[in-house]
């Protein structure tokens, strides 16, 4: 009989997205914004509310639209920041912190669904966000290493090619 | 799949060549510029074609979207329907999905008919010939609109204020609540006329989510395992990779679905503009797309899984403690692993949570903790693993078998008593009968008879008139009881999601009541209808107590989930043939049932009407929140009333209450 078990009450269950990641993908999405705005002021407004957007997206609801939108909204502000001079480097530093923001936050949500913001899902979050966060530091590492050796008055027809080369190497692994 | 590939393919040997090609030009300069193309054209080609199969990507992904395996809400109980669910069904199939007019109306209307007559006769006490003719003449009721229901009229007209305010009833829907409230009302049913639960959303109560069976629409609003509550945890097309592993298809997710956008936008805008800057952030781009692309799917064949419990051998109601441990033996990292742990779903989790998100390197084990209420029966669960690879790109979902049960067994109690009716078997119990005999009560005084015993002799009356007469005493009787279950899929219904449904219900009255009868020295024998056959037979002793009681635990036919589609069609148990051909015929007979169709009040009639007494414990699992409830307590109450007419004793049992309440007022209404 139930008298005894009236007392306990069931769990509830929390399916908002955990808050490492969560967090993890605001502090990405700030230092995008932050990144992209000092040297062209057309890119705070789209920055800044590429933030506010991506947080609103973990912190006022799980929404994976809003997540990508504000991130679709920091790369476009870091696109003008490299359209108005902003240096490779932090170019560089920004559009990681971009894809990086868009993706903690997409693995917050998944996360959330899945297992739930009451349980324990810390190591999983630190090796994920960890592992992410390697692949963009390579990544920017071995370009901007091209980048520099390879900077220099060079024939427009090479130029040409390696870019078209590029686009066909991107649809090709396209994910 | 394939053509994808080749495309694919094709696609990064010409990029590898054109690559090879600019990247001679890069360094030796000389032979190249001659032949290749020296304007600027082939720049700007790229990079427009960049940005415009960068859009197409932008276009994909918000089109693709994420997947992932969907996991229910494990901590909670199961939910049951409420009676009456199917004709708010067929309402909002009629008015919202706008399906099968006609013969939609004429279903509603011909159910209302049926519970308006039912109501009709049992007042005015008339043949159902007049029943009907009152009900299509109208003059059973004040209401108009109600009246018009039945009489072929049209439905309430909308004021036009009422629409604007977003009244989210269609007048049909409006018609179908008042004639129902009118039908209540004439019935005698108080609680069920409150016009502000009139106005119910069916999005709310999971309706919608249970129409389509949870198959497309099933948003993450709200709990979850209210209608994605999956039985089966396997897919079609699921692979057994080990005894107790089996892998289910895997799942692209799709979380970095987008990012080459990300990288053909920036060569895009870079080329066009000539920043190479930009052009250089699209290698991050490039990076997470090889990056996802490089996942291979995680090995969870390897994982061992050890679940133990604080105790394995518990009474229903009991807290107990689950612990569950798993490790990866295999010789691979497994980065992202998520694991739910399928807890049964009558049990409800009321503390920790059977859920954990880690990552497990070779020769790792991770362990989580959670309490749940034990429920009647032998739990065995699967867990639940989800790995992914590093990136999360492809996900794997396994079902991994555990070993290790709990069996909650009911102890039999002794706090409901069971008023026991007038007809008792040949053994000596303690049960008054109707005769006289050897006993303790005084009973009659008659004519001596040569052999009756000596004790018994009047002997004052000899002394005073000469005369021998013997004292009769009321002879004391065992009675015998079967204990008959409905335990057919209409009666897994619950007034409230997430409560007890009827059958088990049910079972706690008969475990309450079981105990009591059994002390008094009658017999007692279960049995129920309709899926799985059920039968112990009348009986007495410490064996058949314990017998009882593994019975009501593990009987698939007493469980606390409905049977499985596939089980129940093909076995159907007619109670009639299984069950009266094991009655003795002095065998009176206990139905539990919630009474939620005509078949049970069948069942109890042709069992009265073969001479075996019946007694019904029916809990009152109908609620007030929609129309189809309303009427399901309708039809209910007019069911309860046709068995009483009927001789046949119903006892009304609300679902909140305590069963011996229930049963001290139904003995005294007996009395009267």
């Amino acid at each position: 009989m139930s008298t005894e078990s009236e007392e306990v009450t069931t769990v509830t269950v929390d399916h908002s997205p955990t808050r490492f990641s969560s967090i993890a993908a605001v502090v990405a999405a700030v230092i995008a914004g932050v990144t992209s705005a000092p040297f062209a002021l057309y890119a705070i407004p789209l920055g800044l509310g590429g933030i506010a957007v991506l947080a609103s997206g973990l912190f006022m609801g799980a929404n994976r639209l809003r997540v990508t939108m504000g991130a679709a909204g920091l790369f476009l502000s870091v696109l003008i920041a490299g359209l108005f001079g902003t240096g490779p480097e932090i170019l560089l530093v920004s559009g990681a912190a971009t894809v990086l923001a868009w993706n903690f936050g997409q693995n917050a949500i998944s996360l959330g669904e899945q297992i739930g913001a009451s349980s324990r899902t810390r190591r999983n979050e630190i090796i994920h966000a960890s592992a992410a966060t390697i692949v963009a530091m390579v990544g920017a590492g071995v370009g901007y290493g091209v980048y520099v050796i390879g900077s220099g008055g060079r024939p427009v027809a090479a130029v040409g090619m390696l870019a078209l080369a590029l686009v066909f190497m991107i649809w090709a692994i396209r994910a | 799949m394939d053509v994808d590939e080749t495309i694919r393919t094709g696609l990064a040997v010409v990029g590898v060549v054109v690559f090879l090609l600019g990247a001679a030009t890069y360094v030796l300069v000389e032979p190249f510029v001659g032949f290749l193309p020296s304007t600027f054209a082939l720049a700007v080609f790229a990079g427009v074609a960049a940005f415009l199969l960068g859009l197409w990507a932008v276009r994909s992904a918000y089109q693709g979207g994420v997947e992932q395996t969907p996991v229910p809400d494990v901590e909670l109980p199961r939910s049951f329907p409420a009676p009456g669910t199917d004709l708010d069904r067929t309402i909002y199939r009629l008015t919202h999905l706008r399906q099968g007019t006609s013969e939609y109306r004429d279903q509603i209307q011909e159910r209302l008919a049926e519970a308006a007559v039912a109501a009709i006769r049992q007042r005015e006490n008339c043949t159902r010939a007049q029943a009907v003719h009152q009900l299509e003449e109208g003059e059973w009721t004040d209401n108009y609109h109600a009246a018009a229901f039945f009489a072929g009229g049209s439905p309430p007209s909308q004021s036009r204020l009422d629409r604007w305010f977003g009244e989210a009833e269609t007048p049909y829907e409006q018609w179908v609540d008042i004639t129902v409230d009118a039908i209540a009302e004439y019935a005698g049913i108080e609680g069920a006329t409150e016009p502000e639960e009139t106005t119910v959303d069916p999005d709310d109560s999971g309706l919608l989510s249970g129409l389509f069976g949870g198959d497309d629409e099933d948003e993450d609003e709200g709990p979850r395992a209210q209608s994605g509550y999956r039985d089966e945890y396997i897919d079609e097309d699921a692979t057994r990779v080990t005894d107790s592993i089996v892998y289910n298809e895997l799942v692209e997710t799709g979380q970095w679905r987008g990012v080459s956008a990300f990288a053909l936008l920036a060569v895009g805008a870079g080329v066009v503009t000539a920043t190479p800057a930009i052009v250089l952030v699209a290698v991050l781009g490039v990076a997470f797309s090889a990056y996802a692309r490089a996942g291979t799917p995680p090995q969870l064949a390897a994982l061992e899984v050890d679940r133990t419990f604080d105790e394995t051998n518990v009474t229903p109601g009991e807290v107990v403690e689950v612990t569950v441990t798993v490790e990866n033996t295999g010789g691979s990292f497994v980065p992202d692993l998520r694991l739910v742990d399928r807890v049964p779903g009558s049990m409800r989790v009321v503390s920790g949570t059977p859920r954990l998100a880690t990552a497990l390197g070779s020769g790792d084990t991770a362990t989580f903790t959670y309490e749940v209420v034990a429920e009647r029966g032998t739990h065995e669960w699967p867990l639940l693993a989800i790995g992914r690879d590093f990136s999360g790109a492809v996900e794997r979902e396994a079902v991994v078998d555990v070993e290790g049960e709990i069996k909650c067994v009911p102890s039999l109690r002794t706090t409901a008593e069971m008023p026991v009716r007038q007809q008792t078997s040949l053994y000596s119990g303690q049960e008054n009968t109707s005769m006289g005999g050897s006993g303790l009560e005084f009973f009659s005084v008659r004519e001596y008879r040569e052999s009756d015993p000596m004790n018994r002799i009047d002997w004052k009356r000899q002394a005073r008139t000469g005369e021998l007469a013997t004292i009769d005493f009321r002879l004391e009787r065992a009675a015998s009881l079967v204990f008959l279950f409905d335990a057919r899929e209409a009666s897994y219904v619950a007034p409230e999601p997430g409560e007890h449904n009827a059958v088990d219900r049910s079972v706690e009255a008969a475990v309450e009541a079981f105990g009591a009868l059994a002390d008094q020295g009658n017999m007692v024998g279960l049995a129920a209808f309709d899926t799985v056959p059920c039968w112990l037979a009348p009986s007495a002793g410490d064996a058949h107590l314990e017998r009882a009681r593994q019975l009501f635990a593990t009987h698939p036919a007493m469980s606390s989930t409905p049977p499985d589609e596939s089980e129940a069609s093909g076995h159907y148990v007619d109670p009639m043939t299984h069950v009266r051909s094991q009655l003795s015929p002095e065998s009176q007979l206990v139905l539990f049932s919630p009474l939620t169709d005509d078949y049970t009040v069948g069942v109890a009639r042709r069992l009265d009407s073969s001479g075996h007494r019946v007694t019904v414990i029916s809990p009152d699992p109908t609620a007030d929140r929609t129309v189809g409830q309303r009427l399901a307590r309708i039809e209910r109450n007019m069911r309860v009333a046709t068995l009483r007419e009927r001789d046949i004793r119903v006892v009304d049992w609300e679902y909140g209450d305590v069963l011996g309440l229930a049963l001290d007022e139904a003995r005294q209404r007996w009395a009267v």
